[in-house]
This record gives C-alpha cells, structure tokens and sequence, in this order.
C-alpha cells in the first residue's frame, strides 16, 4: 500500500473543500494512504516568489522537511504541487535558503522527498492496476473535457509530468472510470488563476475561451485538477453568456469528485451538486439506447 | 658528428612578441652539435627561406630546427626549403614557439625560457634523426561517387568528362535525390525536373559511369590511390537487362494503393513493386521485400503437408505474370561487389527535421499542417493532387494559407540551433506559387530574419512581397490547433509589438536541413567524422571545404551542411577538381614517417597487429622465424605499436624512441 | 504604454540587476516573438512579453513602468516554448521587484496582491482568504463586482472569519528573509 504524505494547502482547506474530501475518498478506494503532514504552512504558491524567490523557496521547503518523515508528498493543488517541486531543485544545493531553513529550525536533506499532484498519484495507481475491479458505477457516455490548466504539467523540467502541449493523463483517469475524454484545444490553457482578483475581465475572457473550446470539444462536463481553475472556469457563467460571448455553460468539477462518483464514494465526501448526477445518469441512459 | 642548424622566426610579433628571440638564438648557439643560429622576420617568406637555404649552403649544416608556428602550418614547407638546399626532407625538426609558447604564457621571461627549452629538446631530437625517403604508391584512377543527387551527379559527371571511370552508388531505387523531388527552384523558377532530367541520363549513358542503384557501400578498406570498397547491390527482384520500363507490372500490385511512397514523403501510394517516380534513371521497378506477398509467403517447396492435402500455393506473383519480357525474378539475391578505387566521392544529401517534435504546432497530427516538401509535391504536376494546392483534410481550395520559417532551426531547445539556409528562400518561392496557381488565396508568412544571400535571392524574396504580395510579419508561432474545421495560429508581430490570433485552413511549415539518420554509422564505414549534427566534417571549413581529413575521400553538397543548388553544384565541381589533381599522378609519394619493425629485435608477440587501428600489420614468417611486419602504404604513422611493443622493435620513422629519449634528455641537461 | 522617449544608452547596471534577479542570460533572446505569440495576457496588456525582453536587453528604465510586468499571470507558457530556454515571465518578476522598490507600481492590484498574499501567510502560516479578499477589493477599487463570488464562498464556510494560526508560527516566521540570493538587494 502507497503510503503519502498529504500536503492539502490552503485552499484545500477552505475554498476547496470538495477537493480535499474527494480526494481522501478517492484515495481510500484505491488503498492509497494519506498522512496529513503536521502542522503544514502555505507553500507561498506563485505569489511568494513575484515578492521575493529565495524567500519563497525557504517557504515552501518547510513542508518538504516536515514530511520527510512520512514519505513522498501529494499536493493535489497544481499550484502547490509546482511550487513544492521547485522549491526541492532549488534546494540541491547548499545555499542561503537552506541556511535560513537550518537557523529556524529546519534541516533539509535533499533527495529525502519527493511531490506529486493528486492527478500524478491516481495515474500511478491506474498504471499499477490498481483500479482494477473498483469502478462500481462506470460514468459511459460522459463526454468529459479535461483541464489540467498550467501548473500540473509547465514548466517540464519542474513539474516532470505528461506532455506539456497535449497531456493525456487526466483523459486516461476518465477513460478508466468509464467515461470518454473528448479531443479539445485548450487543455492546457491558462485560466488566469488568482489574477481574477487583479483584472476581473481579462481572466473572464480567458475562462469563456476555455470553456467554448470544451463546448466545440462536444463535452458534457468538465473536470479539472486545480483549486484557482476550477473556481474560475465552474463561476459566472450567465454573466460569460452575456457579457464575454460563452456559447453554453458546462458544469465544472474536480476530477476527483468524478472518479469517486464512479469509485462509489460517499456522496458526502464528493460534495457534487445533484446536476451533476442527474447529468452522469443522461449519459449513461442515452449510451445505452446507442449501444 | 652532426652540424645543426637553428632558425628561430619572430613571426612578426607572434613570436617575438612574446619570447626574446635574439636572446634564444644566441643561447642556442652553445647546444651540442649546433654550429649556426639565426634569427629572422618571417621564415616561411620568400626572403626568409632564401636565408634559410643561403646558411644550410655555407654552413655545410646536415640538419635543421626551426622555432616557428605550428607544424601544422609549416612543416611542409620548410620540407621544401631544406630540400632546395640539398638537404634530405626528413633532416628537420619545427619547435613550436608561438602556439605552445607565445600564444600560451603570459610572461616575457617565462616564455623566453619555455622557447629555448623546446629548442633544446628539438635539437636533441633532430641530432638522432636520419634521412627518409618516401615510398610510392600506385593510384587506381576510378572514382566512386556515394549518393545519386544533384551533388553526386555533377561530381561524376565532371570526373568522368576529364576521362576518368566514375562508380556512382546510389541508395533508392532511382537517382536523382532532392532535386527531382522539387517543383520550381530558386530565384529562376526553372522547372527541377526540366533542368535535373538531362542529367540523370547523361549519368545513365556516359561511357565512363557505371551507374548502382538501390545499392549501398558496406565496407571501405585501403588507402589514397587504393581503396577497396565492397558495395552491396540489394536485390530489386526485377532483371535490369530485360525490363523495358513499360510499368505493366506496377498496376497489378494488390498492394498499390497501400504502401507509402518516400519520393512523395508518403503522401501518395505505391505498391511492393515500384518505382519512385515517372522519370526514375534507371527506369527499372523494385519490389519491396519486406512488403512483397509473393515474396513473404513459405515456397511450397519448404512445406509439408499430410498425405491428400494440397500444398499451399505462393501468395500473388502478379507482376511476374504481367511482365511480357519476363524480366521478374523472385530468386534474386543480394549482390555484394568489390571494386577498387583511387578516390571516395561523399555526396549524401540531407533529412529534414521532423515537426511532430513540436507539440504546439500539432505534433504531426493536424492533417492540414504540411511540411515545405510536401507543398512541394503538392504544386509538382506529377505528385499527389496533380499540381492542385487543396487543403489534405477537405481537399478543398485553401482561402488563406499560413507559412511558417525555422521550424527545426534555430531552435536550441530541439538541439539544432543553426540556420537551414535554404528555407527562406523556398517559402518565398512558395508564395509566388501558391499566388499563382491560387490567386484568391491569401499568403502569410511568419519569420525571424529573412536569409536571402546569393545572387538575385533579396529581389526574389522582395518580388514575392511587392508583386505577388505575401504578407510577411516578424514574430515566432507560439502554437496551432484546430478550431470549428479551421487552424487558429497564435502568433505575434514583434514589430508592431501586438500579439496575433489568426484562422487559416492550410499551414506549411519550413522544416530544417538535419543530417541523414545513419550519417554517423556512415562515416564510421568511410573512416571519417561528422559534427554534433551528424554532418559531414570536412578538413577545415574556409580553405578546405571539400576534403575531409581522410586522404582521397571529398564530400560535396548538403552533406557536409545545408546548401542549396548553385553551392552544392559548386562544390561538385571542386571535388572533380581535386580528384584531378590526385589522378593527375601516375603515383603518390606516401609518408615516410610510417612504422617499421626490426625482425632481429621482434619477439612475434603480436601485440602491435593487435592495437594498430588501421589493420597495418601482419605476421610474417621467414626461414622459421616468425616476425611482424608493417605494410606501408595502410600505415599511417600513429605510433601506437611502437608504444606496445616491448622489445622496442617497432619504431616510427622520424619519431623513434632513441629520438624522444634524446630530446628529453636534452631539455633536462642544460 | 507606448515606449516614448529616446534613448541615449544602455543603463548596464539595471541591465544586470535584472539578469541577476530573474537568473536569466537575456542575450540568449533573440527576440523571436514565441513569448508574445503563446501569452494569455498579452493581447491585454500595454508592452507585450518580448518587448520586456528587449526593454531589459536595453536596460531602459520604461520598463519599469509598464503594467506587464505586473500582470504576468506565471502560466509557464512563454519559458516552455522558448527556443532558447529563456524564461521571461522570471524577467518581469525580477523588473516589477526593482520597479516598487523604486517607487513605481504600475498595477497596484497586482502588487497588493502578492505583498498581501505573503504578509497573510506571515501572519498566520496559512493564507487568510477574507482579509486577502478585502485587500484586493480596496485596491481594484470593485466593491461590488465580487459580492456574486464573495457571498456565496462566505455562506458555504470558505472564507473564515478568524485565521487558521499554525503552531509553530514563530518558526516559520523565521524564514522571511528578503534578498537571500547573491546580488539581490
């Protein structure tokens, strides 16, 4: 049994609730296990390092040392999951920001962990076979269009993970939860992330391309992997209809809450609103009057 | 007793600059056996070596040193000037006083005293060396001529016009290489095929040139003057002396629609029996055996069956039924030939980078992304469409097609950072045929900087902007993907300073030169090197762009880089060049300075025939006596068997052991 | 922005104060464009990303007066693409660093934005959604444009009140140090 070291960060905690209690269902079924990491600290994401980046790196190192006990991190925040990657090839080497870590406390000892976001994780357990037999409610005839957004897979030297220009892992999750991963052009388009709260129309406009573009897709639902993405692109869709020219709302979920919905977790723990169900069970009875 | 001879050159002030030449040319006075020193401006000069030769004269001296440049640079000549005095060419030893000495060390004193340390070792070396006289080595003069492009058949053509037989072998079934792929080409739009044709059969009827196609060269082995190359004529199946090229086979292939066709960079079908385009030299199909039915079902011959079973028969065999001159042979075999040759023609060709590695740009898979080349049969009257510009996905008229420069060039992060030459030129070219054959058409082409050179090539570009309006804008692509049955290019005009966000239904991009994919193994055959990109090295890029530092092999064309016609041609015709020079001498002086073996001192160890690197050596016996020996001619002076041998009974003439131990001793006595 | 004014010569020590501080070789860029070409925020800002570039290659204080290296949104694009493995979103962290400390902050939300984000998480070790919210409400001067994200986020419990403190906050404390790296000040 994989043993993490779970790193929710903040807004797991809050904004993203759902996120953070999908994803222990998720990872219950598939015998992943989640040790939260004790009194964990923001990672600084990519705000920290605009203000200050040897500063930034001494933050967020603070929880790689704190889980080098436990084992390798799961950071299902892209955001996150980017930060904390970045922060252990800054610190292979000796340097200040593994000093001021030492003075407050902190040794860090490279190699001692590794990061992976939520999608990298549940992708090695599709690899490992480890769904093999769990999909008690398979999602067929969803159309699903996958976000991965920004972070999960630029820039590769950091994040190591998939194809920057067309990643297919998230596609693959789906597929194995039964569902079919639609073709589309922005999968792995910036979303404007926290910018929403610095120039509310530019980030709008770049939500409603993203979402036309699952729209020409044919997707039923979109699915992401992010915090800031899936506030930005599951918000304000009458106002995109009006205002910013979206040619239909989609509704938006973390890919999480879908798989668990397939895994049959709790809906308690998914927290999916009961559209969403209502959408899942459409697709599964008009897959079947086609098959 | 010896009579040295020391010149020290100032070089200008490259030497003197540096060591105090007067100060080492009075010391060096004092060295055994030296009884002339002299100091002067330029020793390689005209007046310089006049001195040289004056002092040898008056002097009586029977050996020399000179401190000077590299021997790289010099050696040569100073071989010669010695000679004019009467001196044997061997009597002569360089100190390098200006890359080792002056070029290196910072300080005047150091470097005065490192200068006459190296005279001293010198004059210790040359006080040990004996006169040598080079032997003569035959020159077979046939040429054989690697690659049947424009490249090769100039080269042979021209080698062939001055009398000499010419081999040319040439990989795919026809010749012809890039050049026949080609519709128009620059700046004249001269039709490729109208201008390459008259070649490709002055190639095939030439009295001098014997022509292999479909064949490679497997192994080379030899010297300058005396190469034996073993070439390996792969079967095609179908008798050359019979076939009439009426092409009455290729219709009956089953497989005629499903296998791709190279010469179209698979755009358009062939079957297993082929030819790779209508005006193919030789114009002889090849079938394809890995793909051939006939020829990948069991003989039934080889089966057995059970008592009343009928024995399985041979899948299809239609061509052969087709073929009324019965030129169709499924028994042929793999012919591998030997030949002798005085000199190696290298003229390759080039691989165009593959695009699907840019993911942004649809890694492949967009079906109306296409590459220069394949726009290239497009517009060809006799490739895929007939000559009609369509979009691949629709076949559909494009209303506005995008061109892309520098994909896979001058892109570090793809591993190929140079320019491909050619690419402005032949999207420019584009332009003009895409506003011709399509006028309603709307042409954009994105660049970085337009590279438009040679002659006539800056108006060309300039034309395809003014009359034919192609609208160039200056930025990158960033990426392309498919939207509601469209493209949308994310591209920028870096000079306006706007981003763009564009629709187009066709996009080409302009891929770049890349070497051969088997470049390197190649080379390692040949016995050369290529560079970091598997091109072709050659022995030094200004003033000797043909050769390559394997003596009597030359390379030509856009093997050696990315070229286009008018270079490539050029080139071609200075390998002919050279290649009279080397067959203009009945025999060749080889270097002197090669091993030999002592059969008194040789223990037949064998240890030398084990390390030497060009298969030189070989075990003799004589009277009972078994002992090594070094054939001349194939050695090439590399000194690694006298290193191993143990009794000492290999040396390198001009470098023995005696002579290194010697010049040692000297540098530490003083 | 549009780039007024002349240019009398390359200011060499802000030229190297920015390569210094975003780790770049800015001659590596050869200004191609890609950048410009793949940015999402490009198309609404006043000096597009290689124009950062080339303004940083000439070390032309107007640089530190554009918008655009503030609204950098750090998406990767421009550094994944690059051909030359330049990255110039670092550039613009590094220009828009230099340009408050000098004094000129040309997207105020932007800089709250993040100097609010980390003294939030100084504070309290995790970021406080509510107090950062009202920070960038003031500062984009929209009191009411975000009452339709704000509300419901509030009523569901995803913007607290009150803080999550995390125990060991005075160790944490202890890694905010500012200009760590060589050359940084």
């Amino acid at each position: 049994m994989t043993k993490y070291a779970y790193y929710p960060g903040c807004s797991l905690e809050t904004g993203a609730k759902e996120y953070d209690t999908s994803v222990r269902g998720v990872f219950g079924k598939l015998d992943l296990g989640l040790t939260e990491i004790p009194d964990w600290s923001c990672c600084g994401s990519s705000q920290a390092h605009k203000v200050d980046r040897g500063m930034a790196t001494a933050i967020a190192g603070r929880n790689l040392v704190l889980a080098s006990d436990i084992g390798d991190i799961v950071a299902p925040c892209a955001s996150c999951s980017l930060t904390l990657k970045e922060a252990i090839i800054e610190l292979e080497h000796e340097g200040p920001e593994r000093a001021v870590l030492k003075d407050a406390g902190y040794e860090y000892l490279p190699g001692s962990v590794n990061v992976v976001s939520a999608v990298e994780a549940v992708y090695r357990a599709l690899r490992d076979g480890q769904f093999e037999g769990k999909i008690k409610n398979p999602l067929e005839g969803l159309k699903i269009a996958s976000y991965y957004g920004c972070l999960l897979v630029r820039p590769p030297e950091v994040a190591k993970f998939d194809d920057p220009e067309n990643p297919t892992s998230m596609d693959k999750i789906m597929e194995a939860a039964g569902a079919t991963p639609v073709n589309w052009s922005h999968k792995a388009e910036c979303c404007g992330n926290a910018y929403i709260m610095v120039d509310k129309n530019m980030t709008l406009s770049l939500v409603t391309k993203i979402i036309n573009a699952a729209d020409r897709g044919g997707a039923d639902i979109i699915v992401t992997a992010c915090p800031l993405c899936q506030a930005n692109v599951e918000a304000r869709h009458s106002l995109l209809q009006q205002k910013f020219g979206l040619k239909r709302s989609i509704p938006v979920v973390y890919f999480t809450q879908l798989l668990g919905a397939a895994l049959g977790v709790d809906k308690g723990k998914l927290a999916m609103d009961e559209s969403v169900y209502k959408l899942i069970e459409k697709a599964r009875q008009a897959e079947k009057v086609v098959g | 007793m010896a009579r040295t001879g020391v010149f020290i050159c100032h070089c200008g002030a490259n030497i003197a600059g540096k060591v105090d030449v007067a100060k080492v040319a009075e010391e060096a006075v004092n060295l055994p056996g030296v009884v002339y020193t002299g100091h002067q401006k330029y020793s390689c000069s005209e007046a310089g070596q006049k001195v040289i030769v004056d002092a040898i004269k008056e002097n009586k001296l029977d050996r020399v040193v000179i401190g000077s440049c590299s021997p790289k640079m010099h050696e040569n000549t100073f071989r010669k000037t010695v000679q004019q005095a009467g001196l044997n060419a061997y009597m002569l030893e360089i100190a390098n006083l200006r890359e080792q000495v002056s070029w290196v060390t910072g300080d005047k004193e150091e470097a005065t005293a490192k200068a006459f340390d190296l005279i001293k070792a010198a004059v210790g070396k040359v006080t040990f060396a004996k006169p040598l006289t080079p032997g003569q080595v035959p020159v077979t003069k046939r040429a054989l001529v690697i690659g049947g492009g424009i490249a090769g058949i100039q080269a042979s053509l021209d080698i062939a016009g001055m009398g000499y037989e010419v081999v040319m072998v040439e990989r795919e079934p026809s010749i012809g290489g890039r050049m026949a792929q080609l519709d128009k080409t620059f700046p004249t739009l001269d039709c490729s095929a109208c201008i390459l044709s008259p070649r490709m059969v002055d190639i095939a009827q030439h009295p001098k040139i014997k022509l292999y196609t479909y064949s490679e060269v497997e192994t080379v082995n030899g010297y300058v003057g005396n190469f034996n190359v073993t070439i390996r004529k792969k079967a095609r199946f179908v008798d050359e002396k019979l076939c009439t090229g009426c092409l009455e086979c290729i219709g009956k292939c089953p497989l005629k629609k499903k296998l791709k066709n190279k010469f179209e960079n698979f755009r358009a079908p062939r079957g297993a029996i082929y030819v790779p385009f209508a005006q193919a030299v030789p114009k002889v199909p090849v079938i394809e055996k890995e793909t051939c039915q006939y020829l990948n079902s069991p003989d039934p011959d080889t089966i057995e069956v059970k008592e009343g079973e009928k024995k399985p028969k041979r899948k299809c065999g239609a061509c052969a039924k087709a073929c009324a001159q019965g030129a169709i042979n499924y028994d042929m075999q793999d012919e591998l030939i030997n030949e002798t040759f005085g000199a190696i023609v290298i003229a390759t060709g080039f691989n165009l980078f593959d695009h699907s590695k840019y993911g942004e740009y649809g890694g492949g898979q967009l079906p109306d992304v296409i590459t220069g080349l394949d726009f290239e049969r497009m517009v060809n009257s006799s490739g895929p469409t007939e000559g009609k510009i369509v979009r691949p996905s629709n076949g559909e008229k494009p209303k506005r097609i995008v061109f892309i420069q520098c994909v896979g060039s001058r892109d570090e992060a793809k591993g190929v950072p140079y320019c491909s030459r050619i690419c402005c030129m032949y999207t420019a070219k584009h332009t003009i045929l895409v506003r011709e054959k399509v006028p309603d058409a709307e042409v954009y082409v994105f660049y970085m900087d337009i590279r438009a050179a040679g002659k006539g090539y800056e108006e060309f570009v300039l034309r395809a902007q003014r009359e034919y309006g192609a609208n160039y804008i200056r930025g990158r692509v960033s990426r392309i993907y498919e939207e509601d049955g469209h493209m949308t290019i994310k591209a920028a005009d870096t000079l306006a300073g706007m981003p763009i966000e564009m629709a187009a239904d066709m996009v080409v991009l302009a891929t770049g030169s890349i070497a051969r994919e088997d470049s390197v193994e190649f080379a390692n055959t040949i016995g050369i090197t290529t560079d970091t990109y598997g091109f072709i090295s050659e022995t030094h890029p200004k003033l000797k762009p043909v050769e390559v530092p394997r003596e009597g092999v030359f390379a030509c064309g856009a093997a050696l880089s990315p070229r286009d016609i008018p270079d490539t041609v050029a080139t071609a015709g200075a390998v002919a060049a050279k290649v009279g020079v080397l067959f203009s001498n009945d025999i060749l002086m080889s270097d002197p300075m090669v091993a030999e073996i002592d059969p008194m001192k040789c223990v037949a160890c064998g240890a030398c025939v084990a390390v030497c690197p060009y298969s030189a050596i070989t075990m003799e016996e004589f009277r009972g006596k078994k002992f090594a020996k070094v054939n001349e001619a194939m050695c090439q002076g590399c000194g690694t068997c006298s290193a191993a041998c143990r009794p000492g009974a290999a040396q390198l003439k001009g470098v023995t052991d005696e002579q290194i131990l010697k010049s040692i001793e000297a540098v530490l006595q003083w | 922005m549009a780039v007024s004014g002349q240019l009398k010569s390359i200011d060499m020590d802000l030229k190297k104060e920015i390569e210094e501080r975003s780790g770049q070789k800015l001659s590596m860029c050869y200004l191609c464009g890609k950048c410009t070409a793949g940015c999402p925020v490009a198309p609404y800002q006043d000096i597009p990303p290689h124009v950062v570039m080339r303004l940083a290659q000439l070390g032309s204080r107007a640089l530190l007066q554009s918008k655009m290296i503030w609204n950098c949104v750090s998406c990767g694009t421009c550094y994944t693409r690059c051909p030359n493995g330049v990255d110039p979103a670092k550039v613009c962290e590094a220009a828009a660093h230099i340009s408050k400390r000098t004094g000129q902050i040309a997207s105020k939300p932007a800089s709250v934005l993040r100097e609010g984000f980390v003294e939030s998480i100084k504070q309290n070790g995790r970021i406080h959604e509510l107090n950062l919210g009202v920070k960038m409400v003031m500062s984009t001067g929209d009191y009411l444009g975000n009452l339709d994200i704000g509300i419901p986020m509030f009523l569901k419990g995803k913007m607290p009140v009150s803080a999550h403190k995390i125990k060991d906050l005075d160790k944490f404390q202890k890694l905010f140090k500012y200009n760590l790296k060589k050359g940084d000040k």
